[in-house]
């Protein structure tokens, strides 16, 4: 394990934000091809996650958040570009090491019931992964699975319980208890709430943070809610059409939205705030559907949906800017430092 | 004398047959729809929200309406004959749903199934139905609709599947049109597209919508009243602004505090909701919220409350209400949070 001094003190208050990330991936690009088409569900993706940190991804279907977190996970290998965990090569790495580090990076999905054997009781579906890895057995396995359960909420009184006894919110409990079986660093979260009822969705949020601030984790994020990614990360990154177009702070994506993509988003998200009840109507509408992946549009990937484009935009992919406050954006918008200013404030007055 | 509501629900009981006996899925709801208005139904997964709606139309399947009332302009629906629902279903109500890939026959163009449900309220020869599907793919915004006309289903995204629902809702021009889920499906970008033909549609053709939904960003966007739902029965109902800014059960109040907005504190835990939303079949005594309400006391546990009417727009099912008849739960909660 290299980085050993990082990882031993990695509580969130303790992470240093300038040493090595827990995980990156750079460039990553993932094309799946059949007989007539080539689909292109990620097309150049790079992202840090530091020890301790969250890091969200969202967008639309299509976005290729998906297939982003399959290939973190090594559960797809990329067409081209790198992925690195605790400064190991996982496409370079062996299968023991491989074996070894899939101890250390967990997946929670977004159906619970779907996710979880209909067969196994809960001791086997949460212990499953401490046989498979030899970590614990027989007595050894109850007890940690016991422990497991009621770190997340529920008893020992559901250890021989089936999964379809559970509602949906117990059952994705039974799944995090599963995940964090191997003490991993790193859960990537695939809609890990979004098939939950808002009553119980906002218990697994906390139940994630809870967590997160005890045992140090690291989460990649990813949902198709704005409002949900903004609460839990601490960096969101916007994916349109297999690609990150903006990323930075929530609460700043929110208030200020850059990118063109982000800003139909912030303003698509229903109005929700009683005290704006009055305020209906107000949102603007969305023009356009996201294209095909399989014949993504030339140039900027958003430009026929997009209010601002430019002759240059149908053209020539945008490179991802640096602009204040710790934002990223991958706009034409933002080539020349003067015009996107007066472009941004003409676009608003229309 | 005033007018009746378009649709009337009176005490509406569904109940489905299970392995340990009858369930009540839906136990004594009532509601108005008038004409020209929209009323959301909102709840969470086994509040009843959607077995109501599918109730209206008698497509239960497996379960019955026990006892209880529907009168649509007066004209009572339970117990008519399948001949009279299937005639109301064309001509006065029409239903769309959550997934329209569905409800569409992957084996027709669109443009068949248009026409098919143009001629079947009304005699007309196929060319005049073929214009009259292309029509209506215009006004539902689906673009290139001479084309379109000729497309299969599963050659749409979800969104332009959808535009067909609607088209497909409009060939008999109905009074009430219910749309279950109608953008559960479909992307936040997309979603905010056919919520607003929903509302143009209701604008220029003065349709009466019934939503049902579990998301209260959508009624807070479309919904003139709300109807709150949980676990089978009408929690609160009233004027949307009333609702959503000063709601008067602690179901409703919680419901609200647990959505994520913007303004969510990050460094905070969420105020989320103690245990599991109940199946039907697990419905507690008493109060059916009171394993999970925070302003919680004795008698919730024992006694069933009942809706008590607040001011002439407003009921909601909360025995705080007979201790303070006057007060709100959201003072209520307030005032205890002053004290401690």
């Amino acid at each position: 394990m290299s980085g050993s001094d990082v990882s031993v003190a990695s509580g969130p208050q303790l992470a240093d934000e300038r040493a090595a990330p827990l995980f990156e991936a750079r460039d990553l690009v993932k094309q799946f091809r059949s007989r007539r088409t080539v689909v292109q569900a990620v097309n150049g993706v790079s992202l840090k996650i530091p020890r301790g940190r969250t890091v969200g991804l969202v967008g639309e279907s299509g976005s290729g958040k998906s297939t982003v977190a399959r290939l973190a996970l090594r559960l797809l290998d990329p067409t081209s570009g790198e992925v690195s965990f605790d400064g190991v090569d996982l496409l370079r790495a062996s299968r023991a090491e491989m074996r070894a580090l899939r101890r250390r990076m967990q997946i929670v999905f977004q159906d619970p019931l779907g996710s979880l054997n209909p067969r196994m009781r809960v001791l086997n579906a949460v212990g499953e992964p401490l046989s498979v890895h030899g970590i614990a057995k027989g007595k050894d396995k109850a007890d940690r699975v016991v422990e497991l359960l009621e770190r997340v909420g529920l008893s020992s009184g559901d250890l021989y319980k089936f999964s379809h006894q559970f509602s949906g919110g117990q059952a994705q409990r039974i799944g995090i208890a599963r995940a964090l079986a191997t003490d991993p660093d790193l859960i990537v979260c695939d809609e890990a709430v979004s098939a939950l009822d808002v009553s119980v969705q906002a218990q697994v949020l906390n139940l994630l943070k809870e967590l997160q601030a005890e045992l140090g984790l690291s989460y990649l994020f990813i949902a198709h809610d704005l409002n949900v990614v903004r609460y839990m990360a601490d960096e969101v990154c916007v994916m349109y059409l297999g690609e990150i177009v903006e990323r930075g702070d929530g609460d700043e994506l929110f208030a200020d939205p850059r990118h063109p993509y982000t800003k139909m988003l912030v303003s698509a998200v229903p109005e929700f705030a009683p005290e704006l009840a009055d305020g209906r109507g107000r949102r603007s509408i969305p023009r356009g559907e996201p294209a095909s992946p399989s014949d993504p549009p030339p140039g900027c990937r958003f430009h026929p949906r997009c209010p601002q484009a430019m002759r240059r935009c149908r053209e020539e992919a945008p490179a991802m800017h640096r602009v204040p406050t710790g934002r990223a954006v991958a706009c034409h918008l933002f080539d020349a430092p003067a015009a996107p200013a007066d472009a941004e404030r003409e676009a608003s007055e229309r | 004398m005033p007018s009746p509501p378009l649709l009337e629900v009176n005490d509406l009981y569904v109940q489905f047959p299970t392995p340990t006996g009858p369930v009540n899925a839906v136990a004594g709801v009532s509601f108005t729809v008038s004409a020209g208005e929209t009323v959301a139904v909102v709840g969470e997964s086994g509040s009843g929200k959607s077995v109501s709606s599918l109730a209206l139309l008698g497509l239960l399947g497996s379960g019955k309406i026990s006892s209880g009332s529907v009168l649509l302009r007066g004209d009572e629906l339970v117990g008519a004959g399948r001949e009279k629902l299937r005639r109301l279903r064309g001509a006065e109500i029409a239903m769309i749903f959550q997934n329209p890939m569905s409800s569409l026959d992957p084996l027709f163009t669109i443009g068949d199934q248009l026409i098919e449900a143009l001629r079947v309220h009304r005699p007309m020869s196929r060319r005049a139905a073929r214009a009259r599907a292309v029509e209506l793919l215009r006004e539902v915004g689906l673009p290139d609709p001479e084309r379109r006309v000729r497309a299969y289903p599963h050659e749409l995204s979800g969104g332009q599947q959808q535009r067909v629902m609607v088209a497909i809702a409009l060939t008999c021009e109905p009074a009430l049109l219910i749309a279950d889920e109608p953008t559960t499906a479909l992307d936040v970008t997309v979603e905010a597209q056919i919520l607003e033909l929903l509302r143009t549609m209701q604008r220029d053709r003065g349709t009466a919508l019934l939503l049902i939904t579990h998301d209260m960003a959508v009624v807070a966007e479309m919904a003139d009243r709300v109807v709150v739902m949980y676990a089978g029965q009408v929690v609160e109902h009233g004027l949307v602004e009333d609702v959503l800014r000063d709601p008067r059960n602690p179901y409703t109040k919680a419901l609200i505090d647990s959505i994520p907005t913007p303004a969510t504190p990050r460094d905070r835990p969420m105020p989320a909701i103690a245990g599991n939303v109940p199946t039907p079949a697990q419905a507690p005594p008493g109060c059916r919220f009171h394993p999970r309400c925070p302003s919680v006391f004795e008698r919730c546990s024992v006694d069933a409350p009942r809706l008590y009417q607040l001011g002439e727009t407003r009921a909601s099912r909360c025995w705080l209400h007979e201790t303070e008849p006057s007060g709100s739960v959201a003072e209520t909660v307030e005032e205890v949070h002053r004290v401690g």
